[in-house]
């Protein structure tokens, strides 16, 4: 029953990039295309059968940066949204400091970065965690703020502290924001991580990207490309399907 | 008529301490430069095992008189005074079943009902056999792990309103806790609770719009004046416990229920605007 009912949602994007990749395939055979310009699917799948050139190490270097950025910078975003919440004086002072950072771009950070902390794994961490950090500090902020206020008035009548209303009452109600924003922050980590990489970097997909480019190896690039797209792509699984087991609570039809 | 005692202000204090009494509250809100007035020297007492409901137009001041007796709102002036000591402003010292039935979703119905007792510090093993004892009565058994969204309205109700019954606070404060339900599940709910009550006696202070469920349930009414609110009369409710349906159809009743009506719409009438 479920597997059917995951087939009937499956089957008209998965008819959509079959498709696309079919018309793909017969417009660089059809028109003559240059490899250098647009490989056809089937080289690209080739080429990365093949592990070029180190490939999957470069795979696993991006990986291992993407994954201690994004728990730092998760990590750093839940905590700092907790203590504003907690402290209102903080909030009221720094939250639009917050706000104003982020309309620095990240990739105007990291040259800066680079310069400040060398070309080591640290300022590629902090890129990363700067791209988390944003998107799960707001989520759960605006997820503390919109406690429901017949629970908040009734924690509060009946004698609830401080601390009582926040670990009973408002963390578990804000646990839907701050995964939502989690998500966010778990596919920009590869982007982060990629970024990091194309300024400065010795390993990792991003260096692999620059190395191809220089070379004109089109086909490579693309398969660089297809492999950020599955990492983003199992990243946001394993968040949601987290999510479902946090807030297994909610009624199945409510997920969407 | 007879059971109508008039002026309840001057009324002399019970003999036994009460276990609540609000004495003269005056609150306004201040927004800007207007000041609206909404508590205008409200007084009631609530004795021990006592059940008393108080009615009153829609919009007057009766969620905003729960809030100062829970300790939300600080009123102008006046006094709460619980147990013979005055205890204005302190929270915790009621146990408050709101409007809507406000369980947390991420909680089971067990969870929930035991919500009150872990603030207060008493989650032991008692609380739980307790626990699960009332749920079974209250027609909740094998329900102690389903998520609130898995019941019914009613249900929910009743699971919103043991976690207020087991909360070891002994004055009960009911906001409307029928209102948001069918007109069947309600009086079946009303029934339910009073048959509760009546073999768990605790201090309840009902807020209602139902004159029968009022007339129906308590000992005693306070009735409600329109915004800025006062006491406008205190009735003692004379039928004899435990209390059936059929009292619904009985002439002193109906007379009652006509009576404190009449009251009521004279009330709304002189409504300002």
């Amino acid at each position: 029953m479920k597997l059917r009912r995951l087939w009937n949602h499956a089957w008209p994007p998965l008819v959509a990039v079959i498709l696309f990749l079919f018309l793909w395939q017969t417009a660089t055979s059809l028109f003559h295309i240059e490899k250098w310009i647009l490989p056809s699917p089937s080289d690209i799948a080739r080429e990365a059968a093949a592990n070029p050139s180190g490939l999957w190490e470069h795979t696993q270097a991006t990986l291992e940066l993407m994954i201690l950025g994004f728990a730092i910078g998760t990590g750093f975003g839940l905590l700092v949204a907790c203590l504003l919440h907690y402290v209102p004086f903080l909030k009221s002072s720094l939250y639009p400091l917050i706000i104003l950072s982020q309309n620095v771009p990240t990739i105007a950070l990291a040259p800066l970065l680079m310069i400040w902390f060398g070309f080591g794994i640290l300022p590629k961490i902090i890129v990363i965690t700067l791209v988390c950090f944003f998107p799960v500090a707001v989520a759960a902020m605006d997820g503390l703020t919109r406690t429901d206020r017949v629970m908040l008035d009734y924690m509060r009548m009946t004698g609830a502290s401080r601390s009582e209303i926040f670990r009973k009452l408002e963390i578990p109600h804000a646990i839907p924001s701050m995964l939502s924003g989690v998500k966010i922050a778990a596919t920009y980590s590869v982007m982060g991580a990629v970024i990091a990489e194309w300024v400065g970097a010795e390993k990792g997909i991003g260096y692999y990207m620059m190395l191809q480019k220089a070379s004109f190896r089109t086909d490579r690039i693309f398969v660089a490309i297809a492999i950020i797209v599955a990492v983003s792509l199992a990243m946001f699984a394993i968040i949601a399907l987290l999510e479902k087991w946090l807030v297994r609570y909610k009624p199945a039809n409510d997920d969407n | 008529m007879m059971h109508i005692v008039q002026s309840p202000l001057t009324q002399p204090p019970p003999a036994q301490s009460p276990a609540l009494e609000v004495r003269e509250l005056r609150l306004s809100f201040r927004e800007r430069r207007n000041t609206l007035p909404v508590l205008d020297g409200v007084s009631l007492a609530v004795a021990k095992g006592e059940f008393v409901s108080i009615i009153g137009p829609s919009g007057c001041g009766k969620s905003t008189l729960f809030h100062v007796i829970g300790g939300l709102l600080k009123p102008d002036a006046g006094s709460v005074i619980a147990g013979g000591a005055e205890v204005t402003g302190q929270r915790g010292l009621i146990s408050y079943v709101p409007q809507k039935p406000a369980l947390f979703p991420w909680r089971t119905t067990l969870d929930n009902v035991l919500l009150a007792r872990e603030i207060s510090g008493g989650a032991g093993k008692e609380a739980l056999a307790e626990a699960k004892e009332w749920l079974v009565k209250a027609g909740l058994g094998g329900f102690e792990k389903a998520y609130p969204h898995m019941l019914s309205g009613g249900m929910q109700q009743r699971a919103a309103f043991l976690r207020g019954l087991l909360a070891p606070q002994e004055v009960m404060c009911l906001d409307e806790p029928f209102s948001s339900l069918d007109e069947l599940t309600r009086t079946e709910m009303q029934h339910w609770l009073l048959d509760l009550w009546e073999a768990r006696r605790r201090s309840v202070i009902l807020i209602t719009h139902s004159i029968e469920e009022a007339l129906m349930m308590s000992d005693t009414i306070y009735l409600l004046s329109n915004r800025p609110t006062r006491v406008i009369h205190r009735i003692e409710v004379p039928f004899p416990r435990p209390r059936r349906e059929e009292l619904t159809e009985d002439s002193a009743f109906l007379r009652l229920k006509k009576e404190i009506g009449m009251q009521m719409r004279e009330e709304q009438r002189k409504r300002p605007n």
